[in-house]
């Protein structure tokens, strides 16, 4: 039952039962009104006729036929009358003297038991004169046919006669009037309640119009239309819930306006940040960058430079949100554009800050860290702009890298004019460097205590030996087991690089310039982006195939090749990006004289292999296990190498690797 | 993605299901329904035609170990001929080529079914 059917049968309810009570009240009111004065009219009709008999006693004492007819032409309601009986001598007692239709008869028999005990409480009280009392009984003979109904009786004793003067009349006939009220009264409520009916409807239904228009745009809304609204002319509280419901679409269009921007700006901000880490003869590198917030203003980058040097890059912008990223992919672009045209971190320093100074908010700066690793000198050069100092760890012992004695420390976009120092440090093997914003030092505990520099040492000094992949993991987690909370306000960024041999030639896919994919002896870089549906790796598989053979794999190890790309791209679709059209599958295919690599890129958690266990045909064939999952078992059997690498909130990167012979 | 196109030839206790096109996760219907059609004609060898088909991934493979413990439950044999050198290496990876053992051509095929 609807809400508005039940308010109406509760408001009928209520309507019904208040007229009724009322109606019944004053039916019973006025039927008890009306029986007094039926009484009194009969009692009054008794008097008058004992006052007519003294009247006519007065001169001859004789009950005259005058009399008689007078006391004859009484009447009571419709068939009441005036009986007079005879009291004595004994031998008329209970002779009517008068009567409508039955003079001369004697009464006092069983046959009228009322009149049986008139005459007896008269007689017991001595027969005085006036005794009177009222007398209700019931019509035992045929009268009328009125027989069996209810009579109210008075009687009075007038002793000079002996007459017992009885007026009586039938209750009903008095009651009648009663009944014309009642039956005014029934009409009374039945038009009351009609009209009451008809007005709670009426209410009831305008109080539930803006209800309904409520339920049709949540629909709407539910459907995706926020532009919907409702009309309110209501001023009760179903218009307030109305007025509010459209505050709510209007602050819900705001907010997912707000997060659609936060996505476009998270989207920009990934797609700035390096996917992975280059891979270097010599050099290992892992970076991991966690954003506070769903937009953070962390950076870090690698500068693919000329000759066998590497540029990275690590900062921070001092706004975070949708502001943050815009600046952070500002300071990244001039950045890297600084670094295509100078040779020394502070002149890379020094020309993006000319640059942001005029293009960032006032109140915004950039704090940057620039280091060039140049592999023929084995040399750190760095220059810092306002960033925390980066750590070095070698031989067990973990320090800040020198600072500049002579040189600004602003960082960018501050001041027009700042001269940056270039430093340098010497590289030794098995050094390991730690570069990283202020995120995780500046993380509390609850006694407010900062996790610090010190504590920050101790942890690279502890890990400096544990294997590299997870070390930034590894030194986060030990500042979250210092604070005890995990929801780190600032941004988090992470880069460490750990020296294994020196004066290795630096020839890793990474250092590729746009030059080179002209030349057939250098590598090339191809770069493709899918949507996330099946059917699409076919391009991938093709592209990386064409590669294959421009650089001169075997027909056999293409189509290997082939199988593999085909195979990395379905997971990456169906189970990385879970199929859904929006979410792009990019596929880096890059090729060097000694091999090829394909690089997959998805937005899912990631799969090792280490977690597959190798399918089993047999079980497969009994039914035992899904026909699927041979994916993986594939791919690592058709190449040379297969890494998974899974980046907090970036997703996942599957990377295949296949030597030229 | 080419749709897989399946012909079946049935002849006494034989079918030759002939397969043109790709081989993954939407050929399942066709073939399945292939076999199926070939065993209602009591065929107790079936035999694929993989000479025109010019990809198979994973899931096409599943489709063909579907068909394996269908095959298997119901007694019929499974043979194969036509697979590129590249797909008979990734059937016999996966230790397929144990179960459907491939022929080079129709003929040696339709011989082992005896």
């Amino acid at each position: 039952m609807t809400l508005r059917a039940k308010l109406i049968l509760m408001a009928l309810l209520e309507i019904i039962l208040t007229v009724s009570i009322v109606g019944a009240v004053i039916y019973r009111e006025s039927r008890k009104e009306i029986e007094t004065l039926a009484r009194d009219l009969i009692r009054a009709r008794t008097e008058f006729a004992y006052a007519l008999c003294e009247r006519y006693d007065e001169p001859d004492h004789q009950a005259t036929a005058e009399l008689k007819d007078e006391i004859r032409k009484v009447r009571i309601a419709a068939d009441g009358y005036i009986a007079v009986i005879q009291n004595a001598p004994a031998e008329q007692k209970g002779v009517l003297v008068i009567h409508p239709i039955d003079e001369g008869r004697n009464i006092n028999t069983p046959e009228f038991p009322h009149i049986q005990e008139i005459i007896q409480s008269i007689d017991a009280a001595g027969q005085s004169d006036r005794y009177a009392g009222y007398k209700d009984f019931i019509q035992t003979t045929e009268a009328r046919g009125r027989q069996g109904e209810k009579k109210i009786g008075y009687y009075m004793y007038y002793k000079p006669w002996d007459w017992i003067l009885l007026s009586t009349a039938y209750e009903s006939d008095i009651f009648g009037r009663a009944d014309a009220v009642k039956g005014r009264t029934i009409i009374a409520i039945a038009f009351i309640g009609l009209a009451a009916i008809f007005l709670v409807t009426l209410s009831i239904r305008k109080m539930f119009g803006p209800l309904r228009q409520l339920t049709e745009l949540t629909h709407k809304v539910a459907e995706g239309n926020l532009d919907a609204s409702i009309v309110v002319e209501s001023k009760d509280e179903i218009g307030a819930l109305a007025r509010s419901f459209n505050f709510m679409l209007r602050s819900l269009k705001q907010n997912l306006r707000i997060s659609q921007e936060f996505d476009i700006a998270r989207r920009m901000q990934s797609e700035m940040l390096p996917k992975t880490a280059p891979q270097i003869p010599g050099l290992r590198i892992e970076a991991c960058s966690l954003p506070a917030t769903e937009v953070g203003g962390d950076f870090y980058d690698f500068l693919p430079l000329d000759g066998n040097r590497l540029g990275i890059v690590i900062g921070d912008v001092s706004g975070k949100g949708v502001s943050g990223a815009m600046v952070m992919t500002g300071a990244l672009s001039a950045i890297r554009f600084a670094a295509e045209e100078n040779q020394t971190t502070n002149e890379i320093l020094q020309r993006s800050n000319r640059r942001l100074v005029n293009d960032i908010q006032v109140n915004m700066f950039v704090a940057v860290f620039c280091g060039i690793l140049d592999l023929e000198k084995n040399v750190l050069y760095y220059s810092n702009a306002g960033q925390t100092m980066p750590m070095l760890c070698r031989q067990g012992r973990v320090g800040f890298l020198p600072q500049s004695e002579n040189g600004d420390r602003f960082p960018l976009g501050i001041r027009p004019q700042v001269k940056f120092e270039q430093m340098q440090i010497a590289l030794q093997p098995d050094d390991l460097l730690v570069f990283y914003t202020d995120g995780i030092v500046d993380m509390v505990n609850g006694a407010v205590e900062p996790f610090g520099f010190e504590r920050l040492q101790e942890s690279i000094k502890k890990h400096a030996n544990s294997s590299l992949h997870d070390l930034p993991q590894r030194l986060i987690a030990d500042a979250e087991a210092y604070t005890g909370v995990k929801d780190h306000i600032d941004d988090l960024t992470l880069m460490v690089v750990k020296v294994d041999e020196l004066n290795a030639p630096l020839k890793s896919e990474s250092m590729v310039s746009d030059k080179a994919v002209q030349d057939d002896e250098t590598p090339g870089e191809v770069r493709l982006s899918l949507p996330s549906c099946l059917g699409y790796e076919r391009m991938a598989m093709d592209a990386a195939a064409a590669m294959a053979r421009m650089m001169g794999f075997s027909a056999e190890r293409i189509e290997d090749l082939r199988t593999a790309v085909s195979e990395t791209c379905i997971n990456a679709i169906e189970h990385g990006n879970k199929l859904n059209a929006a979410s792009r599958v990019d596929v880096l295919i890059r090729s060097n004289p000694q091999a090829l690599t394909v690089q997959v890129f998805d937005n899912g958690p990631g799969f090792a292999s280490a977690t597959q266990a190798v399918p089993q045909l047999e079980k497969k064939i009994r039914g035992e296990d899904d026909p699927r999952g041979w994916g993986l078992f594939l791919v690592e059997k058709l190449v040379d190498q297969v890494e998974f690498k899974t980046m907090p909130k970036l997703g996942h990167v599957t990377t295949l690797m296949m030597k030229l012979a | 993605m080419e749709e897989i196109q399946v012909t079946l030839r049935l002849e006494e206790k034989l079918a030759v299901v002939d397969l043109s096109g790709d081989v993954t996760s939407l050929a399942e219907k066709k073939l399945l329904a292939a076999y199926d059609k070939a065993v209602a004609q009591k065929a107790k060898c079936i035999i694929f035609n993989f000479s025109s088909v010019n990809y198979i991934n994973s899931a096409g493979m599943s489709v063909m170990i579907t068909l394996l413990t269908r095959s298997q439950n119901q007694g019929v044999t499974l043979r194969a001929f036509g697979l590129s050198s590249h797909f008979q290496k990734i059937f016999d990876m996966v230790g397929l080529l144990k179960y459907i053992p491939h022929f080079d051509n129709e003929n040696e095929a339709r011989a082992s079914c005896g």
